[in-house]
């Protein structure tokens, strides 16, 4: 039934293998530079960055003008900057915004693959046949692409990329400076690897996805151009580098990270499945792929190899159809893939045209890569306990929705509730759990002393506290009591019986923060305390904030 | 012998830490149980009960627990990289649905109850931690003298803490170190119920 389906399998693992050394695939890179930014930013010309990790990962233009860098930490961003607005890194967002984009180009080019939100790439091959040549597709490309911008009403000044050239670096290189030049930057057939022989090594590490530390050891090495590593000897650079000596020889004559490898294709139970009935439920769907997935993935193991390029094909009974290539560079594990196939999914759905059921789900390794293996703990990484949870929390994120299934990624603060964030575990990848949660604890200046309560309120509730002479406390502008509080009560509670009496307490801890932005600063003291009321005694952390004393937290 | 070696592949119990051993009945954390925390201390102490298995890589949800702070959690020795945190729904039986979902992942389970829940929605996934052999442990840090909220459950232990002391702040000095928890250990599983002081940080 699904005969008519694009079978990358037959085609792309018999060319890949006969095509390995010498050619390399011509590909057309849209780039949105600072995509995440764009995403959260909602008008044009707005101050804002982006954070992920303590670190700035996307600004707005006139950020970038007032000062604001790439990999700043937020303390900076804000010194260099103070009206910036900070956000946080929503991936989910990113995507949903950038998917009419995606759906815009597809109606040019039917098959693209979208690495990450503000990147669509494409071999060029058939699209720049059919309009007449590469120049001619870059200039349809920016066109549609500036309309779809403009249709979804993204009213900041995205900077827009598209680039055409032999190899996904180069042509990812050509994006990028087609974003400074504000036209499409096509280079000419056989023409990227003198191109690249020119660039700093700098650029392994911005667009080619190499370590930071191996680009700067290049540079003390004297290697300075590409050029200059692509005429040492692969031998060489494998023996100065280790594994990524292969990389740095492959990237810097154009190719790509990764040698193809071709194996036998997977069977077809992996890589297929037909639904009897019907489908209307996403979940479903999400369900049986990740059925596939794990076999997929388990085949491939077998074979020690790994799937970097993922072509995902949905079908609905009536014909519609929903082709999309994934591609990761450090290879797709089995979530990862079903992430994908949830991501399509819910593409296909905000697109409101599908009429039917889902009869057809496929999955097709189409570009593979040597399984360098990582380091496991001494008796496997993963263990059979973390496979159940991890399979639970699919379950759950499809029945209640994966904004109810959250964990917690660090991200640091002064009160006890900003510590963490929560994230929606769906999109989490577990592999890399323990950095998220542990990566870098420090010390806050201005935090409480540990112990931490246990409940901190999200809203938290308004009390009154007084002294002995039921005069409500406060706290001098030196941070000092103006007496010794003896009461506290809810300040929805009208009458006297609702009093606890303070037995002990103390602080104040204040916290100044933000001084410099009349609108956001902040400017509280805590207090803890300890009360009682009926023999029952609590502790409990208080915060006095524009005269009005708040409960904040609990020690339950 | 070795078919009940087959039916029950995991081991019986979950380690605990040596404060929760001094006294959680039978020294250690018995798979398939129900336990209920209840009075001053109830969410911090049942994050004590599972932190060490935790540790030891088994998973914990935590379901319906409001305002719980993550910071606290990690305090208490859990492994955060093993936490979850789920919203369920309010209506007993799609709450039921997901709790029953969530234990099929998990071998740790702390939550609270919503208002409402029907004691035969209660009933299944009680039966359900018995047969996937979880712990759940169930919070009440309600008001006190009122029923107990995880009245449909059977718990097999509670656990109900009272602070006897705060030690630490002084009239405006210091700042809060640890308490004196008095816990009273009772439930189904439990022939004699019987007291403990525990000195208690958090």
């Amino acid at each position: 039934m699904d005969d008519e389906c694009h079978d990358p399998q037959s085609t792309s693992f018999v060319t890949l293998a006969s095509s390995s050394t010498t050619s390399v695939t011509r590909v057309a890179v849209i780039y949105c530079a600072d995509w995440p930014a764009v995403a959260a930013s909602d008008s044009a010309g707005a101050l804002h960055a982006v954070i992920h990790a303590q670190r700035v990962i996307a600004c707005t233009p006139r950020a970038a003008e007032a000062g604001v860098r790439i990999g700043m930490r937020r303390r900076e961003a804000q010194g260099v900057c103070p009206q910036v607005v900070i956000s946080t890194h929503q991936p989910e967002r990113d995507r949903m915004l950038f998917e009419p984009i995606v759906r815009a180009v597809v109606e040019v080019v039917p098959l693209v693959e979208v690495s990450e939100s503000g990147v669509i790439v494409f071999a060029t091959r058939g699209p720049s046949r059919y309009m007449g040549g590469d120049d001619a597709l870059a200039a349809k490309l920016y066109a549609t692409v500036i309309d779809a911008l403009a249709s979804v009403g993204v009213t900041t000044d995205v900077r827009l990329g598209v680039g055409i050239a032999d190899g996904r670096l180069m042509a990812a290189i050509a994006a990028r400076s087609s974003v400074h030049r504000g036209q499409s930057v096509v280079i000419p057939v056989d023409h990227s690897e003198q191109t690249l022989a020119t660039l700093p090594v700098r650029v392994l590490g911005d667009v080619g996805g190499i370590q930071r530390e191996v680009v700067s050891l290049l540079e003390r090495l004297g290697l300075a151009t590409l050029g200059a590593v692509a005429r040492l000897s692969v031998a060489t650079l494998l023996a100065r580098f280790g594994p990524v000596g292969q990389e740095l020889h492959r990237l810097s004559r154009g190719c790509d990270q990764h040698p193809p490898i071709a194996i036998a294709p997977p069977p077809d139970r992996a890589c297929r499945y037909i639904f009897e009935t019907p489908v209307e439920q996403s979940a479903v769907v999400v369900l049986v792929a990740h059925e596939l997935a794990e076999q997929l993935v388990q085949h491939l193991a077998i074979n020690g190899v790994m799937c970097v390029r993922l072509y995902v094909c949905i079908k609905s009974e009536h014909g519609e159809r929903s082709e999309r290539v994934w591609y990761r560079v450090e290879g797709l594990s089995a979530a990862a893939m079903v992430e994908r196939v949830r991501w399509q999914m819910d593409a296909l759905i905000a697109q409101n045209t599908l009429t039917s059921g889902i009869v057809a789900l496929q999955l097709a390794p189409d570009q593979l890569r040597m399984s360098v293996g990582k380091q496991m703990g001494l008796w496997g990484g993963s263990t059979q306990a973390d496979e159940w949870a991890q399979r639970a929390i699919t379950r759950v994120s499809a029945l209640i929705g994966s904004e109810s299934v959250v964990v917690a990624e660090w991200c640091g603060g002064r009160d006890p509730g900003q510590v963490f964030a929560l994230v929606s575990a769906a999109s989490t990848d577990f592999e890399r759990r323990k950095e998220q949660v542990t990566g870098q604890q420090q010390s806050w200046c201005g935090e409480l002393p540990t112990p931490t309560p246990a409940l901190v309120y999200d809203e938290p509730i308004a009390i009154v506290v007084q002294d002995d002479d039921g005069e409500p406390l406060l706290v001098t502008g030196r941070h000092e009591l103006s007496a010794s509080p003896a009461t506290m009560r809810m300040a929805s509670a009208n009458t006297r019986s609702a009093t606890y009496l303070v037995v002990s307490w103390a602080g104040p801890w204040p916290i100044e923060e933000r001084w410099w932005d009349p609108a956001r600063r902040r400017r509280l003291a805590r207090l803890q305390l300890v009360i009682t009321r009926d023999d029952v005694t609590r502790a409990v952390i208080v915060a006095l904030e524009h005269g009005q004393w708040w409960l904040t937290a609990t020690y339950a | 012998m070795l078919t009940s070696l087959a039916d029950h592949p995991k081991p019986s119990h979950l380690p605990v830490s040596d404060v929760v051993r001094s006294f959680i009945p039978d020294g250690r954390l018995i798979r398939g149980r129900v336990i209920a925390c209840s009075g001053d201390a109830a969410v911090s102490v049942a994050l004590l009960v599972v932190a060490q298995a935790t540790q030891a890589g088994s998973w914990l949800a935590v379901v319906g627990v409001q305002n719980m702070a993550i910071l606290a959690a990690a305090e208490r020795g859990v492994a955060l990289e093993r936490l979850v945190l789920v919203h369920p729904p309010q209506q007993s039986k799609e709450w039921s649905t997901t709790v029953a979902a969530v234990v099929d992942g998990f071998d740790l389970i702390i939550m609270s109850l919503p208002r409402g829940v029907s004691p035969s929605d209660v009933r299944r996934v009680q039966t359900r931690i018995q047969a996937r052999q979880s712990v759940a442990v169930i919070i009440n840090h309600g008001s006190l003298g009122v029923m107990p909220s995880w009245q449909p459950f059977q718990p097999d232990v509670v656990l109900h803490t009272t602070t006897s002391q705060w030690v630490g702040p002084d009239r405006g000095a210091g700042f809060l170190q640890y308490r004196d928890l008095r816990v009273q250990v009772s439930g189904r599983r439990v022939p004699r119920p019987t007291e403990h002081i525990v000195r208690h940080i958090g």
